[in-house]
């Protein structure tokens, strides 16, 4: 028999056998049947076994807030399993306080379901709903920077409290994929929500939000989250890193529109200057409201190009320099973790109490 | 009898003076990623021992079974890579049943295992040394035992490290790679006992 023959005839037993073997151990091994889900003593659903708890509830609509889309990092997706014996897991001990963990609060997104169970949640968890909504209008405002204006279709409207954000359905090979987007718009426009997109290289939320055009349809879930604006009347710092703005920019347009009587000061921080929108909005607001200012930071701004509207510096840096204004603030941090981890390392060397920061990471 | 003690001897020198992980410097990845903690540094061990016990032996029959005398000795690299990922899924899936909590702390290096180029080592050792199916046997559950044990020392030491002063520039992966030089003097002077 000829080398070729046979090389491919063997190839080809051995694969197969290969396969065969590894069906059998799909079957005997991953395969856990329908379970139950008691939701709250008074709820119950029936899913497949063997899938995390919270995709198994997303499926049967029953949202869990979540803002890394269940890569277990966010820490977002606290349960209570009273019956459940399941010892933590290393994933859960890494991103849990260890408050949280002693009160039995477990990840949804790292628990499977393998067995029938019982499940715990918090009541505000069943206002999040899903939405189907219609884009109404794409722009792009910024380099890489896309506004879209969602129009909710069903339900036809959605509350949300400013700071708040949404998390969209990504359609994509396999399973969905969730992403989590800050609503900007102010509250008071229930009919449709804006989001500030960055695109990310290869990323796959951002991708398919940036190729949506006007008439195309999107789903999406929530609200979620708690970067709110508190009740105090301490002069509030924001700090928005790129699309950081997005939740500030809601918070703002709250702030003006119901005559709420604070003093502001927005740090907009971006890398490059193309990146900077929403500027004629914040110099408005500068002009109309004495209460309000606004500081424009970039700092990878190359050495030979002039930057005159702004600040050319590192965003802490730039927080040393106006210490004195600021030091009795509330601050208000939105934008990636790397730079809201280095504030808060910052902060913290500054002596300022964690009470008076909040912050919106965009992992 | 001779059978026998050979055997004895291949599985003692792969634990112990052949140790894949400190003679030979293979599997070095999870090595220094897994050697965090002696409780993740077991879950790992065990795996591996389990998956190069296995993939050698299957490995043996594959080889001299299959692909010798259909004289396709050529597709070795293929098949022992595809056996071994089969073995690797179908511990993944076992582990995954029984333990969440071992699951979740082996991650990705679980799957990793995979491409963890001791076991890909091993088979490969195992065919150009000519072992017979028993020491194959022996051979396959001594390098996955010399290198759990490495591995658990290597968790150990590193433990005791944890706690203590070091110069700076010296900390992290630096001082875990002079840990694992000194190791392996220690595994090479055992070489005499042979
Ligand atoms: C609470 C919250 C609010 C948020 N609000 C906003 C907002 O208002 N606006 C906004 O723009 N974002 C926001 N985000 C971030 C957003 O959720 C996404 O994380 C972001 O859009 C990236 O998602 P993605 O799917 O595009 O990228 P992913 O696919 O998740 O990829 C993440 C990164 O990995 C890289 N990557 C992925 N695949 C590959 C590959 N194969 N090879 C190499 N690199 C790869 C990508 O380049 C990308 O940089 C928010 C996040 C949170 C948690
Ligand atoms: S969804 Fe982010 S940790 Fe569970």
């Amino acid at each position: 028999m000829s080398i070729y023959l046979t090389t491919f005839l063997v190839s080809l037993g051995i694969s197969t056998a290969l396969g065969v073997i590894i069906v059998i151990a799909d079957k005997l091994l991953s395969n856990y049947g329908e379970c139950t889900i008691t939701i709250n003593d008074d709820k119950q659903v029936v899913v497949e076994g063997g899938n995390s708890l919270m995709s198994s509830l997303f499926e049967k609509k029953y949202f869990i807030p979540s803002a890394c889309g269940g890569k277990g990092t966010c820490g977002y997706c606290m349960v209570k399993l009273p019956d459940e014996d399941i010892p933590l897991l290393p994933t859960e001990e890494i991103v849990m306080a260890e408050k949280d963990v002693n009160a039995g609060w477990r990840l949804a997104c790292q628990i499977k379901v393998k067995k029938n169970m019982s499940v715990w949640m918090p009541e505000e968890y069943f206002m999040i709903k899903e939405f189907h909504c219609r884009v109404a209008k794409t722009e792009t405002i910024a380099a890489d920077i896309k506004e879209i204006e969602l129009e909710m279709i069903e339900p036809d409207s959605i509350e949300f409290k400013a700071g708040q954000y949404i998390q969209v359905m990504v359609p994509s090979v396999g399973e969905t994929v969730y992403r989590s987007y800050s609503i900007s718009s102010h509250p008071g426009n229930c009919k449709s929500l804006f989001l500030n997109i960055k695109l990310e290289d290869k990323g796959i939320g951002s991708t398919y939000l940036h190729k949506l055009k006007v008439g195309d349809t999107v789903n999406i879930s929530g609200p979620y989250g708690d970067f709110l604006l508190t009740g105090s009347n301490r002069q509030a710092v924001f700090v928005a890193g790129g699309v950081g703005l997005a939740p500030i920019n809601s918070i703002l347009h709250q702030i003006f529109q119901d005559n709420i009587d604070r003093k502001c000061l927005v740090y907009f921080k971006v890398k490059l200057e193309e990146e900077f929108y929403y500027l004629e909005q914040l110099s408005q607001w500068k002009e109309k409201y004495a209460n309000f200012s606004y500081k424009l930071v970039v700092s990878d701004i190359p050495e030979t190009e002039s930057f005159d509207s702004g600040e050319r510096a590192r965003i802490t840096k730039v927080l040393e320099d106006d210490f004195q204004k600021i030091s009795e603030s509330e601050f208000y941090l939105c934008g990636a973790p790397k730079m809201i981890n280095g504030i808060m390392e910052y902060f913290d060397k500054k002596g300022i109490p964690s009470d008076r920061v909040f912050y919106d990471k965009f992992e | 009898m001779s059978d026998f003690s050979d055997f004895l001897k291949i599985t003692f020198a792969a634990v112990f003076t052949g140790n894949i992980a400190l003679t030979y410097f293979l599997g070095m990845c999870p090595f220094i990623a897994m050697s965090k903690s002696p409780a993740t540094a077991f879950g790992m061990g065990a795996a591996v021992v389990f998956v190069m016990t296995v993939t050698c032996c299957i490995n043996w029959i594959i080889y001299w079974q299959i692909l010798v005398p259909t004289g396709t000795e050529h597709l070795q690299l293929l098949c022992f890579i595809a056996s071994i990922a089969v073995i690797v899924q179908i511990l993944e899936l076992f582990i995954d049943r029984v333990s969440p909590v071992l699951y979740a702390a082996m991650g990705i290096f679980l799957p990793l295992i995979t491409v963890n180029c001791a076991i890909l080592g091993a088979s490969l050792f195992m065919v150009l040394r000519k072992y017979s199916f028993l020491n194959t046997l022996g051979y396959g559950f001594g390098s996955g035992m010399g290198w759990a044990i490495a591995l658990l020392a290597m968790s150990g030491v590193r433990s005791r490290i944890n706690t203590s002063k070091l110069p700076p520039g010296l900390e992290g992966p630096a001082i875990t790679m002079i840990t694992a030089g000194i190791m392996a003097m220690a595994f090479t002077g055992l070489a005499g006992v042979m």
